[in-house]
């Protein structure tokens, strides 16, 4: 991160990853137009790869590593040293690397299959944790517009956590609160419940979707119970399932869910007061406007 | 751990241990807290404990034609458990590669869908430096026989902007070498 002197803008290196860039589009809006609301630039790295996801771990390990690799020797191509990446998913498939890479034998390995040099020296940062851990809402408080009066479930799954000695994300990975925390900063009650950090089965969305449904409808069933109004969550394939797929999961369970599903960045626009179309609010499958509605927020 | 392993096994646990960095499943004792905490254990014919167990005794046949590694979501949550720190997760993956590698298909229509889907996964990225979801839907449902599969929500997603029908097109030089030096190397080996 560096802090620009004269102007007081923190800049950050950006890797939107490939679905914040399409179906899941208001991810990637709502991080970049918060961002840019709080005074950080987040500046795209210029020729970022796909991280190979799930697919590329479970083929080859050395590809695993190339790609991520990759985007981080264009970051400091860049000269920047720290990247935020929102997608859970692909957050975690850079620090495995970024982890690997401080090992010299690795490092030469990948020079050898990429061609590009990358020293080892990049902070891999999600934002939730620039937030709450590199910049510290004192000093972003002040900014908010609204207050959030909404009751949510925050739902980490598997990624942000997992493996807690390389993501370092929470001291308490089996019940993590950062999420909470921010939430909290938004002026939001959270709940205590019990699925914070089981998994969705988000990498078999498209090949293995029975498997999706028994582990999603576990989650939106607690945290129903639990008193939620709303999930949260920071993973783009977390939301596809707990939300594309909640009116299926619905009528399996014989329930009305009705359980919007928020990107964490949503719920810092809307409390930094940008408009709820510009987040795109609008577009997901369970309508969050009721909810907004009712609670004064759009 | 020598004496548990039978004699001809050793070289292919070698080679299965040698796709895990740091995999030691002689400190297994048995606890099944991996496989009381996996999301997917019911789906398994050998859920997590007992895929350990199989490895440990050198089973390593049994092993890889299990369905567990194919039906494991790699959530590694039985990793971040186990009271030893043996890396279950891990092995998962690294009997995923490995079936890749030695070309041995799931015997399970399912699981051989997801082997299909990683295929299809990285043959898009490695064209297109940036996953073209489309295609990757569109080409899923073709080869899996799933025709329609997810292809009801895309009215809604079109009418949001969210489809993009035109590929990234990006770094396809980098690509090329990328794949050229890990999966493809190993292909001719
Ligand atoms: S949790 Fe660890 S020690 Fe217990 S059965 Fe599983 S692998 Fe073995
Ligand atoms: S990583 Fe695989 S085996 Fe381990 S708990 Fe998750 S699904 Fe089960």
């Amino acid at each position: 991160m560096t802090r620009d002197e004269t102007d007081q803008t923190i800049k950050i290196a950006y890797y939107p990853g490939c679905t914040l860039k399409g179906t899941t589009k208001e991810f990637g809006d709502s991080i970049e137009l918060s961002f840019s609301a709080l005074g950080i630039e987040l500046i795209e790295i210029p020729s970022w790869i796909c991280c190979g996801a799930t697919s590329a771990h479970a083929t080859d390990k050395n590809l695993a590593i190339a790609l991520p690799y990759h985007n981080f020797a264009k970051t400091q191509e860049m000269g920047m040293g720290t990247i935020a990446i929102p997608c859970a998913a692909c957050f975690q498939r850079h620090k495995v690397t970024n982890k690997e890479c401080e090992r010299e034998d690795i490092r030469k390995e990948m020079y050898k299959i990429t061609g590009h040099r990358y020293d080892g020296n990049i902070r891999c940062r999600h934002p939730l944790e620039v937030l709450m851990k590199d910049i510290k809402p004192e000093k972003w408080q002040n900014l908010l517009k609204k207050k959030l009066g909404l009751k949510a479930a925050c739902y980490y799954g598997c990624l942000l956590t997992r493996p807690e000695d390389v993501m370092e994300f929470d001291e308490r990975p089996e019940n993590p609160q950062l999420m909470d925390d921010f939430c909290e900063t938004l002026g939001m009650k959270t709940v205590d419940w019990n699925y914070k950090v089981t998994c969705c089965g988000a990498s078999y969305f498209a090949s293995k979707p029975e498997i999706v449904l028994k582990l999603t409808s576990k989650i939106l069933e607690d945290a129903k119970k639990s008193g939620a109004e709303c999930v949260v969550v920071a993973c783009p394939l977390c939301h596809s399932n707990l939300d594309m797929k909640q009116k299926e999961i619905g009528k399996e369970l014989r329930m009305d869910l009705d359980m919007p599903v928020f990107y964490f960045s949503q719920l810092l626009g809307l409390a930094l007061g940008i408009d709820h179309r510009k987040l795109g609010l609008h577009t997901h499958f369970v309508d969050t406007q009721v909810l907004l509605d009712r609670k004064r927020l759009i | 751990m020598e004496k548990v392993l039978g004699k001809n096994r050793k070289s292919e646990i070698k080679e299965i241990e040698g796709f895990i960095d740091g995999l030691d499943v002689s400190g297994c004792y048995q606890c099944g807290k991996c496989t009381a905490g996996c999301p997917v254990a019911h789906l398994m014919d050998n859920p997590p404990q007992r895929m350990i167990r199989l490895v440990q005794i050198g089973a390593i046949d049994e092993a890889l034609s299990s369905n567990a590694y194919w039906n494991c979501v790699a959530c590694g949550t039985c990793s971040a458990r186990c009271p030893r720190k043996v890396k279950i997760s891990e092995l998962m993956d690294g009997l995923k590669s490995f079936s890749i590698k030695k070309k041995m298909t799931p015997k399970d229509r399912s699981e051989r869908n997801i082997a299909l889907f990683n295929e299809i996964f990285l043959n898009n990225i490695r064209r297109h430096g940036r996953l073209f979801e489309v295609e990757l839907v569109g080409m899923n449902n073709v080869l899996s026989g799933h025709l329609l599969r997810d292809t009801t929500k895309a009215p809604e997603m079109l009418v949001h902007g969210k489809l993009k029908f035109i590929p990234s097109n990006i770094a396809k030089k980098d690509m090329k070498k990328i794949f050229k030096n890990t999966v493809e190397k190993n292909d001719k080996r």
